[in-house]
């Protein structure tokens, strides 16, 4: 097998990447619509071309942080070979999109076929570089992705197109020139020698908890100031104060030691830019949300936001270091665990009532507008009466978190897409909520048994299952 | 019925994870003052054995009993007479060394101070420094002090030196003979370097694929294996020696090197006088007794 066979194997033994499909798939409506409903904008196709260029770029990235890449024979020119060779074969038949176009004579629609794919190819390999170059976060993500919207928002893509209609030949051979300066650009020693043996966190490394605790491990060091130190220790001391009032065989010590460790340690990483981009995220997920929707009239989808904070409770480890043997029992880590669950249920509902009150005080101050004569914007607040959804949502996730602790982000997507798929039936379909449809005594009765379940899952996560895995 | 010089029971214990047999029908008593040195190949079932002994994990059959309480409703009492040094070396990362010491001595009330601060200065720990940029040399001191610092009466130890350096080494393994000292006190490790173990152990159990191969105190035990050098005086040595229970033989003309199971070494002497020969025995090392014992499928089935 040659060394490019076996990295293009990568494409589907990395399970990461399969997440990525599934995203690149809801994107093919991009390239169907306008051929469908007879819209002459075509160039939608060039988001999967960026999407795989952040795919391509992003496993040839990975590969190379590995010092075994380093010494491989002949494994250099692979990530230029890798690279162009599947940016190649995806944008050629992306390209065929302007088969559709009308008007266009044989042989000319082939010239114009070549250009949109040499286009799409400069949209993979800014995928390629972004990959290359960003950590990927969720705001990096959030900010990539503003570009290409950006560009379809001010109808850039429709002037983008007039050019490659009218002057493919000019397109083909700036883009060759682009083409021939990112080949001898990727054919150079100092990716390998970049990258090699880094700890990078590559975006198919989301899952990976061992490589996120090492990075976040990294940047803290990066990030500990003699002032942070002493701010720990203040901390530390806050909550050492409160468990030294229980004697040293007493539940409540150990009730906040548990919270100490999870808040201690959102402290340990936060810095004020965490702050603010925490407070940034919130404003934009306020403004994103309430402006889209699945129809012109239906712009109901901030309703999502009632199941985020649910969702990022998930994220935390809720036994927090469950081989660092403290004397506390089976039967302290569960009421320990117990009331931290309550103490994040209710932080998180502070901050859905939080988006909540942002998004209505929007609802009143935002006018309607319309951008260079499109489709007329409005936007729409959470409604409190939707509330429900979190305390639905939130025992759930803390079942996951809880009994999941290492596969738990997988049940998160299940979660987005029952919920959408919910949302979207009840609001859009049936133009009904939940509560219309099954009465809010048997919603009451839904959360209570959603309660309940929870605290039969912990119960047996505590008591009954092996506290460490295996490797853990 | 436990007596009270056993703190640690297993009963018929089975552990199974997936296709995985981690412990099969295990049988072991631990009682005070002792070192035992727990061996076995990467999978033999050391590991899941500690922690039953502790109650992270909970058998599938059978029972384990520590300090007299069934392990899985162990509680504070109990566990606050435990100290365990975790194989990868588990710690708060986002805090400095002496905030997680100041953290975890303010769980137990027998911390010793003076021991915490004595263990600071030999092993020279810089508590300034955050857990998670230590090296995995200093995590393990750092996790050793955790276990010891409230002078449990039981002290496991699951590959606790392996990233510790020969002299870190050298000093912890002066340490727990320093802690075995007090025969309340009971300390059972695990490690793969033997030569380590070898030096402070006085009672050895064996493990192969979660079964128990030998449990027995490492005195017997090095009694039980020797290996001899026979030298013939006059002329050669005969193609079949005629020595009981030979389990390794290399021979060439008037020289043979034997190793031999059960036999003393009055009646090694015996037969090498007889054979006219002269006969050089020395006990072998817990490596070489380790090789043979595992290497015979025979012992599984004791």
């Amino acid at each position: 097998m040659s060394i490019l066979a076996a990295n293009l194997k990568h494409l589907y033994q990395r399970r990461g990447a399969w997440l990525w499909y599934v995203i690149l798939f809801c994107q093919i409506p991009m390239i169907l619509l306008p051929l469908h409903l007879r819209i002459t904008r075509y160039l939608g196709y060039l988001i999967i071309s960026l999407l795989m260029g952040i795919l391509a770029g992003g496993l040839q990235k990975d590969i190379l942080t590995k010092p075994f890449s380093f010494c491989l024979p002949n494994h250099r020119q692979i990530p230029r070979a890798f690279i162009f060779w599947i940016g190649g074969v995806v944008n050629l038949f992306l390209g065929c999109v302007f088969l559709g176009y009308p008007g266009l004579g044989f042989p000319y629609v082939l010239l114009v076929i070549l250009a949109g794919g040499f286009v799409g190819i400069i949209a993979y390999f800014y995928g390629a570089y972004a990959s290359f170059q960003a950590v990927p976060t969720p705001a990096a993500g959030i900010l990539g992705l503003l570009i290409p919207c950006t560009i379809f928002f001010v109808k850039w893509d429709i002037v983008l197109q007039s050019i490659i209609i009218h002057q493919p030949i000019m397109v083909i051979v700036l883009s060759a020139l682009v083409c021939v300066w990112v080949w001898r650009l990727l054919g150079r020693d100092f990716l390998a020698r970049k990258y090699c043996g880094k700890l990078i966190m590559g975006m198919l490394d989301s899952w990976n908890r061992t490589k996120i605790e090492k990075y976040k491990q990294a940047r803290a060091d990066r990030n500990m100031t003699e002032s942070k130190v002493k701010f720990f220790e203040k901390v530390q001391e806050f909550f050492l104060g409160k468990m030294e009032r229980y004697g040293f065989l007493s539940r409540g010590r150990y009730i906040w030691g548990n919270i100490y460790m999870v808040f201690g340690k959102l402290f340990g990483f936060w810095n004020i830019w965490h702050v603010l981009g925490f407070l940034g995220t919130i404003i934009f997920l306020v403004l994103f949300f309430g402006f889209i929707g699945p129809s012109e009239n239906d712009k109901r989808m901030i309703g999502f936001l009632f199941i985020v904070p649910a969702l990022s409770i998930c994220s935390l480890d809720l036994m927090p270091y469950r081989t660092v043997l403290f004397p506390a029992g089976r039967r302290d880590k569960y009421y320990s665990t117990l009331i931290l669950s309550v103490i994040l249920t209710l932080l998180a509902g502070l901050l859905v009532l939080l988006m909540t009150g942002i998004s209505v005080f929007l609802e009143t101050m935002l006018p309607e507008f319309s951008f260079r004569g499109g489709p007329i914007l409005s936007y729409y607040g959470m409604d409190i009466a939707d509330f429900y959804i979190y305390l639905l949502f939130v025992p759930v996730t803390l079942s996951l978190a809880a009994a999941f602790p290492r596969t738990k982000p997988w049940f998160i997507i299940v979660l987005v897409v029952v919920f959408m798929q919910g949302w979207i039936i009840s609001k859009i379909v049936l133009k009904q909520s939940l509560v219309d449809l099954i009465g809010p005594v048997s919603i009451a009765g839904l959360i209570v048994l959603c309660w309940i379940g929870f605290l039969m899952v912990l119960y047996y996560v505590c008591m009954r299952s092996s506290l460490v895995g295996q490797g853990r | 019925m436990i007596n009270e010089k056993t703190i640690v029971q297993m009963r018929n214990v089975s552990k199974r994870f997936g296709e995985i047999q981690a412990l099969d029908k295990i049988e072991l008593d631990i009682t005070r003052g002792k070192i035992i040195g727990l061996l076995g190949a990467n999978g033999a079932g050391k590991s899941t054995l500690l922690r039953h002994i502790i109650g992270l994990y909970l058998a599938d059959e059978g029972e384990c009993i520590t300090f007299g309480t069934e392990a899985g409703k162990l509680g504070p009492k109990e566990l606050g007479r435990i100290g365990y040094v975790h194989q990868e070396g588990e710690l708060l990362e986002w805090i400095t060394v002496k905030q997680l010491i100041r953290y975890v001595s303010a769980y137990y009330e027998n911390w010793n101070h003076e021991l915490e601060e004595r263990y600071i200065a030999d092993f020279d720990i810089s508590t300034r420094d955050r857990v998670g940029s230590l090296s995995p040399g200093q995590r393990q001191k750092v996790a050793i002090l955790l276990a010891i610092g409230f002078e449990p009466e039981l002290l496991i130890l699951d590959e606790p030196a392996s990233a510790l350096d020969p002299i870190a080494r050298s000093q912890f393994l002066d340490l727990l003979l320093e802690i075995i000292q007090d025969e309340n006190h009971t300390i059972i490790i695990s490690s793969h370097i033997l030569s380590d173990v070898e030096k402070v152990m006085d009672h050895a159990v064996i493990m192969r694929k979660g079964t128990i191969l030998r449990d027995c105190s490492f005195d017997s035990l090095r009694e039980e294996f020797v290996r001899a050098t026979v030298t013939s005086i006059e002329g050669r040595l005969p193609a079949e020696l005629p020595f009981d229970n030979i389990i390794e033989s290399e021979s060439n003309f008037s020289k043979a090197v034997i190793t031999v199971e059960k036999q003393t070494q009055e009646e090694l002497e015996a037969k090498a006088g007889a054979l006219n020969c002269e006969i050089e025995i020395r006990p072998l090392s817990l490596e070489e007794i380790y090789k043979i014992v595992v290497s015979q499928e025979s012992w599984v089935k004791r």
